[in-house]
């Protein structure tokens, strides 16, 4: 079944790399040569071509491995848990309302309220075995009373954030991730044009205290303001730059102005990106590469060549394709681990037959996902609900439904009571002719095979498939044209359900179901609001209950990182939002 | 007549690149109605489509509507994908990568074609024919996405010769790259594999029918050299077809080549013109689209020059 599945290009990259990895390497051996390079110099290969190295303008792609090594924030993240850590930001306060929040800057004379975690805490964390890897290798964190500088000398400033949050959210600059910003006091207003930009809810409280104040309460706020979209962007530069009638242009590697552990140093377009460290960054001495070169490769068979003839060190954790994982099971420098990636389908709610809930109950307990997920392997993991597993977050097993004065489990996979719904509902799925669309990504036919297949078998579905290219796939889903059901997944930014479940409220622009729901809206802001952790992850809780009672969405599986990494590469953790802030790296020539 | 053609191409694919579904603004964040319109005003994208193809044609021969300036190269306006970049750079930038894998892998093909061509028609040996035959035979039908990974595999992978993608530049100046020979040698080969396969098969048909006519038994009557006689009189009419043949192959080869581009991570016009593609990107993919139908026009002058110069019944015509 793996190989009738597989695409004609996929099968001959198969073909070749299974005859090159099985007469050359055997389990608990390396996929190529590792021989460390002389030079602090880390090759990384990316999967396509960033559009811009603008934080404000950045889109979901690739750019997020390269921007956060020149642009910091107000907090980073920390390389092996993901939780947030200083940045340009040392401290902050939080009001009693979850509404306000004060960030003091690296220079504040006298910071207050909450220190964040830094270097120190890295350094102790290793100590108490926390983490794996000595990221802080024995260094102490700068005194947080100087200031961060940009690489032209100047002082980093909350006026930079302000300038930066502002053009972000301004409808003339087109962000893609402006809607980050509606958590913001009348981010969305001023998005949609209806206020100026000076309303935002972010001020500058001398230099450095940044002063910003939230539509609503969001205790995922410090997570969030990590994604390099909140970066500062040095406002002489930019102006400079719109001065010469090319704001963008100052992001060229002779108009480049950063303030992160890196600059940028040569931007050769489908060649490579290559960033050389900062000297003028605040905690440049942890820093230890010289350099990072980015390689850009769409073809993911080419980015495994260029690994195994030791041209480049590590990958992002979705970079290979899907024909590697199996082959390199076992391998040394293969890494497989959980990712905060939810693969779900969508029905289209405002259509015959998936407006009928029961239908929808029918068609995802007829599906086996542990065999779906078990096909794909790379330890991905059969999803029952939608937010995939946290610590502190209990996950959603069973959901028992009251259907015509019977039980049932409506997440489990249970093909005979999928049937019987089918036939509550009065649907014959031998009349139907169903379609699912999806997108020309890795993975995605495959997917769609399996499904098409179980649904065919258990409930005699006819499903078409429909592979669309991936801005009509977009564009399908946006205008919630597709007929049946549609390919959707969500790599999250951030480790909380909100990430999640907001895709689901009335405003977002990602719902591609056609089903929104008043009180999960309201649910999902009291959970926000909730008085204390343990509220809130009840009503978080109740929130993707009612979610999954609708069902709009069939999860799938809960997605995984799959990646090649030289022994030589230290100081990069696996991670599940797969972030890799490249100022812990280096390489050790010793390995 | 090729300029009627070229204009036709061109046309049909303005329209149809605007009639693809999804929009160059189509990304999973929505940038929201009032942005978008933004974007849509700034590329003029909310004018009607007739508006839209007046400006095309007009930037084709060099004028810029918006501001009424006029430059004596077609300017094809800023990429989408792009920010902030025109086409005109885009392009400038990619074509000596694309120029120089491209003329190398013609050149090889031609060298190499012409050579083994001209030794297989003079073979008396049959085997050594078929067995050519069945080499050339393979080249033309094993495509480019087989015989790239199999040269990678085995020349790159296993023996370590070569590096398994990505150029590495043995001297650049400003957009100007040369390519080290070694990280050149697998592209180069996999471009030229097929058009070494064709010239082959070509030359040595058209040199076998030459060496049959008056002429070169008049030659030899006069106690010419054998070498003489293919140099000084069968080379130059065995070459025409070859010459007609090398016109558009040419072109093809420098405006850019997807598979293999895409399959050696090589930064030339081939992998702009897929990711314009993908991206809708229109103006960038139109102004590739052009720059190829103008490279194949140049190709075909220069062929129908070096047509006349070799052939003196089309010179005297």
């Amino acid at each position: 079944m793996f190989a009738e599945n597989l695409s004609r290009r996929e099968f001959m990259a198969a073909a070749l790399v299974a005859g090159l990895i099985s007469g050359c390497s055997r389990r608990g051996s390396y996929f190529g040569a590792c021989r460390p390079p002389q030079t602090q110099s880390l090759v990384y290969l990316l999967g396509a071509e960033p559009e811009t190295l603008d934080p404000g303008l950045t889109t979901p792609s690739f750019e997020s491995f390269i921007i956060p090594t020149m642009f910091e924030g107000l907090v980073t993240v920390h390389p092996q848990d993901c939780t947030p850590m200083a940045g340009i930001a040392t401290h902050y306060t939080e009001s009693h309302d979850h509404v306000s929040f004060a960030f003091f800057l690296r220079g504040h004379p006298q910071p207050r309220g909450f220190r964040l975690a830094n270097t120190d805490t890295l350094v102790a964390q290793f100590a108490s075995r926390h983490c794996q890897q000595d990221f802080g290798r024995g260094r102490t964190s700068p005194p947080d009373h100087i200031p961060a500088k940009w690489s032209d000398g100047r002082p980093v400033t909350a006026h930079d954030f302000v300038y930066a949050w502002r053009r972000v959210v301004d409808p003339e600059s087109a962000a893609p991730y402006a809607s980050y910003f509606y958590y913001l006091l009348n981010g969305e207003e001023i998005h949609l044009g209806h206020r100026p930009v000076e309303d935002l809810g972010v001020v500058a409280a001398g230099d450095f205290e940044l002063v910003v104040t939230l539509r609503a309460p969001s205790p995922f706020l410090l997570q969030q303001i990590s994604h390099r979209v909140f970066a500062p962007v040095p406002a002489h530069a930019v102006r400079a730059a719109r001065l010469l009638g090319a704001e963008q242009r100052w992001t060229d590697a002779e108009r480049i102005i950063v303030n992160g552990p890196f600059r940028l140093h040569r931007w050769s377009p489908y060649d490579e990106i290559v960033v050389r460290k900062n000297p003028v960054y605040w905690e440049s001495g942890l820093v230890r590469l010289d350099e990072v070169r980015f390689w850009p490769t769409d073809d993911g068979t080419v980015a495994a060549n260029l690994y195994k003839a030791d041209k480049a060190y590590s990958m992002p954790g979705e970079r290979l394709p899907q024909v590697f994982p199996p082959l390199l099971a076992g391998m040394k420098d293969f890494h497989t681990g959980p990712a905060f990636f939810t693969v779900y389908h969508g029905f289209n709610t405002r259509h015959p037959p998936f407006d009928n809930p029961l239908v929808r109950y029918a068609f995802n307990m007829a599906l086996d996902k542990e065999r779906i997920a078990s096909v794909l392997g790379a330890a991905r993991k059969p999803a029952r609900n939608l937010v995939p597993p946290l610590p502190w977050y209990p996950k959603l097993e069973r959901l028992e439904m009251d259907i015509d004065g019977s039980r049932c489990d409506v997440l489990a996979h249970s093909p005979q009571t999928a049937r019987e719904l089918l036939a509550k509902a009065g649907v014959d799925p031998r009349a139907l002719r169903l379609e699912l669309s999806f997108s020309n990504i890795p993975h995605s036919r495959l997917v769609a095979e399996m499904l098409q297949h179980q649904w065919r078998v258990e409930l005699g579905a006819q499903v078409d498939l429909r592979m669309l290219e991936y801005k009509e796939w977009i564009e399908t889903n946006t205008r919630l044209v597709y007929r049946g059901i549609t390919e959707i997944g969500w790599w999250a930014n951030y480790l909380d359900p909100n990430t999640f479940l907001d895709l689901f409220t009335a405003g977002s622009s990602h719902n591609w179901t056609g089903w929104f729901d008043p009180q999960f809206d309201q649910l999902l802001i009291s959970a926000n609001a909730a008085p204390s952790a343990a509220d809130r992850t009840a009503l978080l809780l109740e929130c993707e209950r009612r979610l999954l009672e609708a069902m709009p969405i069939i999860p799938l599986f809960f997605n995984s990182w799959a990646y090649l990494q030289k022994p030589f590469v230290r100081g990069m953790e696996q991670n599940p939002l797969d972030i890799h802030p490249f100022k812990y790296a280096w390489i050790d020539p010793n390995v | 007549m090729t300029i009627a053609t070229a204009f036709a191409v061109l046309t049909l694919l303005f329209f149809l690149v605007r009639m693809a579904p999804g929009s160059p603004f189509s990304t999973e964040r929505n940038l929201g109605p009032v942005a978008e319109a933004r974007l849509r005003a700034h590329y003029g994208l909310d004018q009607p489509a007739t508006q839209q193809y007046i400006r095309f044609l007009a930037s084709l021969a060099g004028f810029r509507i918006s501001d009424r300036t006029w430059r004596p190269w077609p300017d094809f306006g800023q990429s989408i994908h792009f920010k902030n970049r025109s086409v005109n750079s885009l392009i400038v930038q990619a074509l000596p990568v694309s120029l120089v894998l491209g003329a190398s892998a013609y050149l090889l093909a031609i060298l190499a074609g012409v050579s083994t061509g001209s030794a297989l028609a003079n073979d008396r040996h049959r085997w050594k024919g078929g067995f050519v035959s069945a080499f050339t035979q393979a080249g033309l039908f094993v495509p480019a996405m087989v015989l790239g990974p199999v040269l990678v595999l085995i020349f790159a992978l296993e023996a370590g010769w070569f590096p398994p993608a990505r150029l590495e530049w043995a001297w650049y100046s400003g957009h100007w790259k040369i390519p080290t020979v070694r990280s050149a040698a697998l592209p180069v080969i996999t471009l030229a594999a097929y058009h070494f396969a064709y010239i082959t098969r070509l030359f040595r048909g058209q040199l076998r029918e030459t060496m049959q006519k008056d002429f070169i038994w008049a030659a030899r009557a006069r106690g010419l050299s054998p070498s003489r006689v293919f140099r000084r009189h069968a080379l130059a009419e065995a070459l025409v077809p070859v010459l007609s043949y090398s016109g558009p192959a040419l072109a093809s080869l420098v405006s850019g080549t997807i598979v293999v581009e895409q399959m050696f991570a090589i930064p030339g016009l081939g992998n702009y013109f897929m990711q314009a593609a993908a991206n809708r990107d229109y103006f960038l993919l139109l102004g590739l689209s052009a720059f190829a139908v103008m490279a194949l026009l140049l190709a075909n002058l220069l062929t129908d020059i070096a047509h006349a110069l070799l052939d003196p019944r089309i010179r005297d015509a």
